[in-house]
């Protein structure tokens, strides 16, 4: 693996070289009348789809899997390892990368090559959320939609979190990167966005003693005995069963009664415009008890109506 | 030191090690309590216990256990496999990654990780935790069968040929989890990377009784090899002159321990260091005689698995290290010491 | 007859005809020596009557019976080899050496006084437990002639044993050459059968019941030792012109009186 991040940084430090060249493409290919746009990572896609601005997307990331026709674009890798050639070569005008994009070197030959480089900031808290949407919409050229996005997203959050400060007694729930099919038990500890997601559904992180995404103990799992299990899904569906036979889970209250939940990774922890029903769907899931103001149905999510 | 007396030591280690393994562990439990809670659990069945001995019953039977029994099998068999490898290579740098399993069981898993997401979610619920060690067992098991495929000619599988294929397959091998690296996203790769460094976590009884034929073979297989591996060190014409069946002992210490590593390395990653170290650690107290080196190597690796075990889940409790970096970063220094102390006995 | 006995047999080494249609015998209470120069085949022959190389002609038969038919616990309970080089893998105690040699199943009383006895022949009475890797050539050359050694003498039957040695004086000092000799002529006399390649002419000549000289693959005198050794086959086979002397122990030929024909 070091030998392929190696050459990879080999292959950058030409094409720093060779960023001129490129630069004179992207130059030409601004003079075109309609913006092409590079989206990498979910969060960067989602918001220009729900901005409307589909259309002028012209490449996006392998982490792009929503909306479904997101996929349909030219696929210029995985926002986490770009390659700055392959990106160029779409002529973009504009370029937003989610926070995590990289690795260093492309980025710096996509400054370099003169064409719009917007890059999104983590998120720490919940207006971080349409901060960022206003921060694509105004790079794009369209700040009033980007304001009424922006606007209907912070309305969500904002209904969901006070339902949920409403809730007595929160749940400690564990949160999962994945079913534990390699063995281990990958779970969100403290300042991981897992973390952060789960503060938006209103509940505690049964992992907080953990710091990012780190390797569960079994042992540690069957003390910490957690009300609610959330386990992201990134590709393949995952059901709940396999959570509860492992030994170290099936005991726990959120088996026994339960409580384990299944969430799109991208959804839940991409935090792009779903951000607020993803999370709101997990919390009446970890509170089935409370009751929660539905959401608004939004195009964006992709379903008709939020909260089933 | 003789033999009787090392064995006797070994066996002492390993019960040590398998009672630290059974009484430490992030949730409390004292060794008066934990003897409760299996007296009652022998005397009542698990049904029958009260409700307060539950939840150590659970950690004892269900947690610890399994993890403590996968333990002992793996680190027996790396060192056993460790120390065949060495005798039939004659080569004391040997290990069981030179018959390419470690390699075809990585290549494997990545694949399964990588790719196999699109069908995971179409396997019941039950072979989901089972899949991957599944496709990394098949995986090491076929690297080595295709090797020894390549390395026999008339009947003779040749050493060197061996050697030599074993490395240009592994590099193979590597190339392909190269390319599946790159292609994988974040959580993949994070799966995959803590899978190579190895992990006993999810150990349930069931991956202990897939596991355990495997090993078992080769093990039930050691006074065979020991005999013959003891011939071998004179070279494989003068261990033919004085009465062994070279072949039918190339072919049986290679899918020995093809089948154990495979077993060892699907169920619990790929754990470096334990079949180079165990060897020699035991060879330099008793000797290379493979009559005794191999029973007491399997017992030492268990051991030495088992406590690495132990440090890793205590040492970041409530997360689990990476069971591979604590049994090189304590084995590694503790091996360099002891080489130096005893430099004239292993190298005369 | 009961013999070790190879007829017509060719060996093919990496496309190379390295033995041609040999035909030889061994037989008990005799001392069979193989003398030719470099390359002539002599360890060829050995190996192929050992049974480590099938021949790609002809056969080799233990008693009547095929090599190839026999296991390799049979076989090593009948004949036992010396060959030139032994390395060994790891630091093994000379008592752990000779005991590889042992059959398997052998009692324990037995096997010590085997060992025991092995050592003793070959002048390392008491090195058992000294480390093999750390002996000299020639005490270690003598180690691995007691594992021999051993493993003929556990061996349970009564049929003849075949004692296949390939230069086993090669880093000896005379004494212990002279010693290694006895140690063959002894295992005859005890109604076992010798091979043994020497490149010394005169410790040959004067083992020998039978010398063999080989050439380029074939067998180019056979007989005995004063019958074979004579200034026409010294010339033919050496390529080196020499007068051959007749002492009482047979003949010998002085190196001093040699001069090399074609080089």
């Amino acid at each position: 693996m070091k030998s392929v991040a190696l050459s990879r940084r080999l292959i950058l430090g030409g094409l720093a070289a060779s960023a001129v060249l490129a630069r004179s493409a992207a130059v030409r290919a601004q003079t075109a009348s309609a913006p092409r746009i590079v989206a990498l990572g979910g969060a960067a896609t989602e918001i220009l789809y729900a901005l409307g601005l589909g259309d002028q997307v012209v490449g996006v990331d392998v982490s792009s899997g929503f909306p479904p026709e997101a996929r349909k674009k030219p696929n210029v890798g995985y926002y986490r390892a770009i390659s700055a050639e392959g990106a160029l070569a779409l002529s973009p005008t504009l370029i937003i990368a989610t926070d995590g994009a990289g690795p260093k070197e492309a980025m710096d030959v996509l400054a370099a090559a003169s064409v719009k480089l917007v890059s999104l900031k983590e998120i720490k808290a919940a207006e971080d959320i349409p901060a960022r949407i206003l921060t694509v919409a105004e790079a794009a050229g369209a700040p009033e939609r980007g304001a009424e996005l922006a606007a209907a997203v912070s309305a969500d959050l904002k209904s969901l979190s006070d339902d949920v400060a409403q809730i007595g007694k929160r749940r400690r729930t564990l949160l999962l990167l994945g079913p534990p099919r390699s063995g281990t038990l990958m779970a969100g500890g403290a300042g991981s966005s897992g973390a952060f997601a789960l503060t938006l559904a209103g509940a505690d992180n049964a992992a907080a003693a953990l710091s990012g995404w780190k390797p569960l103990t079994d042992e540690a799992a069957y003390g910490i005995a957690p009300d609610a299990i959330v386990v992201l899904q990134t590709g393949s569906p995952v059901s709940p069963q396999e959570i509860a036979q492992r030994p170290a889970l099936a005991d726990s209250p959120a088996v026994k009664e339960g409580r384990v939940i299944t969430a799109d990774a991208l959804g839940l922890v991409g935090f792009g415009p779903r951000a607020a029903h993803a999370a709101f769907d997990v919390a009446k899931k970890i509170y089935p008890e409370a009751t929660f103001r539905d959401l608004p149905p939004r195009a964006w999510t992709g379903k008709s109506a939020a909260g089933r | 030191m003789t033999k009787a007396a090392a064995v006797l030591i070994a066996a002492l280690l390993l019960t040590l090690a398998v009672l630290a393994s059974l009484s430490i562990g992030p949730v409390a439990i004292g060794p008066t309590r934990a003897v409760a809670v299996i007296e009652a659990a022998v005397r009542h069945g698990r049904a029958g216990l009260p409700p307060d001995m539950l939840r150590g019953a659970a950690i004892l039977f269900d947690v610890r256990g399994p993890r403590t029994a996968l333990g002992a099998l793996v680190g027996a068999a790396m060192a056993l496999a460790g120390a065949v490898m060495q005798g039939m290579f004659r080569n004391p740098l040997a290990d069981p990654s030179l018959v390419g399993v470690s390699s075809g069981a990585a290549l494997a898993a990545v694949a399964w990780i990588v790719l196999g997401e699109g069908v995971a979610h179409l396997l019941p619920p039950a072979l989901g935790a089972l899949a991957l060690p599944v496709a990394a067992f098949f995986g090491g098991l076929a690297a080595t069968l295709l090797l020894a495929r390549i390395a026999t000619r008339d009947g003779r599988t040749e050493i060197a040929m061996t050697l030599l294929a074993g490395v240009a397959l592994g590099a193979l091998a590597a190339a392909g989890t190269g390319l599946l690296v790159f292609m994988a996203r974040d959580d993949q790769l994070r799966t995959f990377l803590f899978w190579t460094l190895g992990s006993l976590g999810g150990a349930t009884w069931l991956k202990v009784g897939l596991a355990a034929p495997f090993v078992g073979w080769l093990i039930i297989q050691t006074p065979f090899l020991a005999r013959g591996l003891d011939a071998v060190a004179l070279g494989e014409r003068a261990a033919f002159h004085s009465g062994v069946d070279v072949e039918r002992l190339k072919k049986a210490a290679l899918l020995g321990v093809a089948a154990a590593t495979a077993a060892a390395v699907a169920s619990a990653g790929a754990i470096g260091f334990v079949g180079l170290a165990a060897p020699h650690l035991v060879r330099l107290s008793i000797g290379p005689a493979h009559r005794a080196l191999l029973p007491v190597s399997a017992l030492i690796g268990a051991a030495l698995l088992l406590g690495s075990d132990v440090v890793a889940r205590m040492a970041a409790a409530p997360a689990e290290l990476p069971i591979g970096v604590v049994t090189a970063a304590f084995g590694a220094p503790f091996f360099l010491w002891l080489l130096l102390r005893r430099r004239a006995r292993l190298f005369g | 007859m009961s013999a070790l006995e190879a007829t017509g047999v060719s060996v093919r080494l990496g496309g190379r005809t390295v033995v041609a249609e040999a035909s030889l015998a061994i037989r008990p209470g005799r001392v069979t020596v193989l003398i030719g120069p470099n390359g002539a085949g002599k360890s060829s022959l050995l190996a192929a009557l050992a049974g480590d190389l099938p021949p790609s002609e002809g056969e080799v038969a233990l008693d009547g019976a095929p090599l190839s038919f026999l296991k390799p616990a049979e076989l090593a309970r009948r004949r036992a080899v010396l060959t030139q080089t032994v390395e060994l893998a790891f630091p093994f105690t000379v008592d752990e050496v000779v005991r590889l040699g042992l059959p398997q199943g052998l009692a324990r009383a037995e096997a010590d006084r085997a060992v025991e006895e092995a050592l003793a022949a070959v002048d390392l009475a008491g090195a058992g437990p000294r480390s093999s890797t750390a002996m000299s050539g020639g005490e270690r050359q003598r180690a691995h002639l007691a594992r021999v050694l051993a493993q003929l003498a556990a061996a349970p039957d009564a049929r003849p044993r075949y004692l296949l040695l390939d230069e086993p004086t090669a880093s000896l000092d005379l004494a212990h050459q002279l010693a290694t000799l006895a140690i063959a002529r002894r295992h005859a006399d005890a109604g076992g059968g010798v091979l043994a390649v020497l490149h010394d002419v005169n410790l040959a000549a004067m083992a020998a019941d039978e010398l063999v000289a080989m050439k380029a693959g074939r067998i180019v005198a056979a007989g005995a030792p004063a019958s074979v050794l004579t200034d026409d086959m010294v010339a033919a086979v050496y390529d080196v012109a020499a007068r051959v002397g007749v002492a009482p122990g047979g003949p010998f030929l002085l190196p001093q009186t040699a001069k090399a024909l074609r080089r």
